[in-house]
């Protein structure tokens, strides 16, 4: 039961999320919630009971390929929407209150491990790597080894093709 | 080790694209290399693979199966890439397309189409789809300077990835019902089909995505674009190759995993051909670009194929195998001469460039005729039997009005098809740039499918018996 208001939350989360990732008029804005719908699809990972897959989704989705986007649309977007010039005062406020967020949170943390030196430093154990991970590596090399292996030619032909596209013509 | 000999003639395939990548990152700038010739090694090798692994019914891994009926895709494939690479070697540096990309591209197509129809696992076709769809993708844009081929790749690409979404979903909602992506896992689910909608939805998504690769009406808007874009070379091949790929794994999947639930897609896959079969045809009368008019060709030629799975008997499966096969040939020397006349500045692909192409070139005239003949379905070419035996099919089957449609439609594209003879022999040549000459092994490629056309058309029984043989795996 709980389970299932988990996914059905989520799976409207995921949804709406797809729906602004396309209706957004800013591309930063769309790469935005597609960041937001990436990690909803970890969260539902979690729910799952797959925690490796969620921290692979988050690490490489939400994490590289998101901000590999982000790059493009910098690189490709390089005019500015007119009205970020025209009152650089507009945000301020906003900008003062988060501004103010952070330094009391640095502050906060310099004066909590300022005042407790005693203790010790982490310790340096191995994490404890959430259930599936073994099971995940040992799908990925027996049932899936010729899933796994095309995947890797795919990323090597897409290699090619891009190199091939993005050289400079000469 | 038992697992590999499945896997063997895609391996070589893929080592000999590996190679040409190497030969490309250790040539000199200017220095001429034969990566043409690393490729032939791969694919020869890879046919000779192919023919000893015949009768075993190796398997791989559980997910790769090297059954005849695979592996007498496999040799199709083989041909046709062996024609490719020897047509290449005379047009790549010619049309200014790089080289050592352009063969391990091809290359890694080539692997992922023998995957694709070995393959018994739809996660594993899905990837090899994939791998051959990029590939193609990338060769159809691959000079970079020519506009139109920037657009026909981006077209291509962008409704590919769609029709990617659309058999992924397919897959998911297969999982959904089996629990597995295993073909036989699927089709034992499926036969006993307890959600209905599920395997339904499951069936239509997987139809459209194949029906999307073999360019079927109405998911057929991408190929006549992507053909003209496309340097002539690369249209030979992704009109040859990415069918024969693609209409082995929907026989694959659709005769013997979706097999149950016969009752549901018959009728609509009667449908598709019959309107692919007018489509093609009617706006190929129309065409005067022959690169473009031979895409509407061979949008036809996926409605003939078509109704040999409509017609799901066994002969109806051997005919599609034996029609891929004389198809291919055919198709790919016609294309194939094109791309030898043709240049990077004047691709000789109009209708009037063939004009008094018997006064300068007799030997290419005489094999684009028996060419297109044998497309057009003229006694004693390959075309005629294939035609012949793909409709006999259907009329055994009792489809008797798509067998109809069928004629009517090969009888009206003979008249496109013979425009280009016409022109080729009736026509004063006009006022044009030299066309190039064409090189020894080229003329023996296409020497060679000339005698294969024939060979099919007058002696088919032995490679009939063989197709026959081989859709014995596909239960």
């Amino acid at each position: 039961m709980l389970e299932a208001i988990a996914f059905y939350g989520l799976a409207a989360l995921i949804l709406g999320f797809g729906v602004m990732v396309i209706t957004a008029r800013s591309a930063v804005h769309s790469v935005v919630f597609l960041v937001l719908n990436f990690l909803a699809v970890a969260v539902v990972y979690v729910v799952l009971g797959a925690e490796f897959l969620a921290v692979i989704q988050v690490l490489v989705y939400a994490g590289g390929i998101v901000v590999l986007y982000l790059f493009v649309v910098m690189l490709v977007n390089q005019k500015r929407t007119p009205e970020a010039h025209h009152d650089p005062h507009r945000k301020t406020g906003l900008g003062i209150m988060l501004a103010s967020a952070v330094l009391a949170e640095v502050t906060a943390i310099v004066v909590y491990t300022a005042s407790a030196p005693s203790a010790s430093p982490i310790p340096v154990s191995s994490p404890v790597v959430g259930g599936n991970t073994e099971q995940v590596g040992w799908l990925l090399y027996t049932d899936y080894l010729i899933a796994f292996e095309v995947a890797s030619m795919l990323l090597l032909a897409a290699m090619v093709g891009a190199i091939l596209f993005a050289r400079r013509m000469d | 080790m038992n697992n590999l000999p499945a896997i063997i003639p895609i391996l070589i395939v893929v080592l000999s694209a590996a190679a040409a990548m190497l030969a490309e990152a250790f040539r000199q700038p200017g220095e001429r290399m034969p990566i043409a010739g690393l490729g032939l090694i791969g694919l020869v090798g890879a046919g000779a693979a192919s023919y000893f692994l015949w009768d075993k019914d190796a398997q791989s891994f559980g997910v790769v199966r090297a059954d005849n009926f695979a592996l007498f895709i496999n040799i199709i494939l083989c041909i046709i890439g062996v024609l490719t690479m020897v047509f290449s070697n005379d047009v790549v540096e010619r049309e200014d397309i790089p080289g050592g990309e352009y063969y391990a591209l091809t290359l890694f197509a080539i692997s992922g189409m023998m995957l694709m129809v070995a393959a018994t696992d739809l996660l594993v076709i899905f990837l090899a789809l994939e791998v051959l769809s990029l590939a193609v993708y990338v060769l159809t844009g691959i000079r970079r300077e020519s506009a139109e081929g920037a657009e026909a790749a981006f077209k291509y690409f962008l409704l590919g990835a769609f029709s990617s979404a659309f058999f992924l979903y397919g897959i998911a909602f297969a999982f959904t019902i089996a629990g597995s992506t295993r073909l036989d896992e699927v089709g034992k689910a499926m036969a006993s089909a307890p959600h209905a909608t599920l395997a339904m939805l499951a069936v239509a998504l997987l139809a459209v995505g194949f029906a999307f690769k073999i360019s079927a009406v109405p998911f057929h808007m991408w190929t006549p674009d992507a053909y003209e874009g496309a340097p002539t070379i690369v249209t030979a091949f992704m009109s040859t190759g990415v069918k024969a790929a693609a209409f082995g794994a929907f026989v694959r999947v659709f005769l013997s995993t979706l097999q149950p639930l016969e009752g549901h897609w018959v009728p609509v896959l009667a449908v598709i051909a019959g309107a692919t079969m007018i489509v093609g045809t009617v706006v190929g009368v129309l065409q005067s670009n022959v690169k473009r008019m031979l895409a509407y060709s061979s949008i036809a030629h996926a409605g003939y194929l078509l109704l040999g799975i409509v017609a799901a008997s066994e002969d109806g499966k051997a005919a599609v195998l034996f029609y891929l096969l004389v198809y291919a040939v055919a198709n790919i020397g016609a294309l194939g001469i094109v791309a030898l006349l043709g240049t990077a500045e004047h691709p000789h692909d109009q209708l009037r460039d063939f004009a008094g192409l018997w006064r300068a070139r007799p030997g290419l005239a005489g094999l684009m005729t028996v060419f297109l003949l044998s497309l057009g379905g003229f006694p004693p070419t390959a075309g005629f039997i294939g035609k012949w035996y793909i409709f006999a099919a259907a009329v055994r089957d009792g489809y008797y009005s798509l067998a109809i449609i069928g004629v009517l439609s090969s009888v009206v594209s003979v008249f496109f098809y013979l425009r280009i003879v016409v022109m080729m022999y009736m026509t004063e040549e006009a006022a044009a740039p030299a066309r190039p000459r064409v090189s020894g092994p080229a003329m023996a490629g296409l020497a060679l499918a000339m005698l294969a056309t024939f060979y099919l058309g007058v002696l088919p029984t032995r490679v009939i018996e063989y197709a026959v043989e081989s859709v014995k795996a596909i239960v």
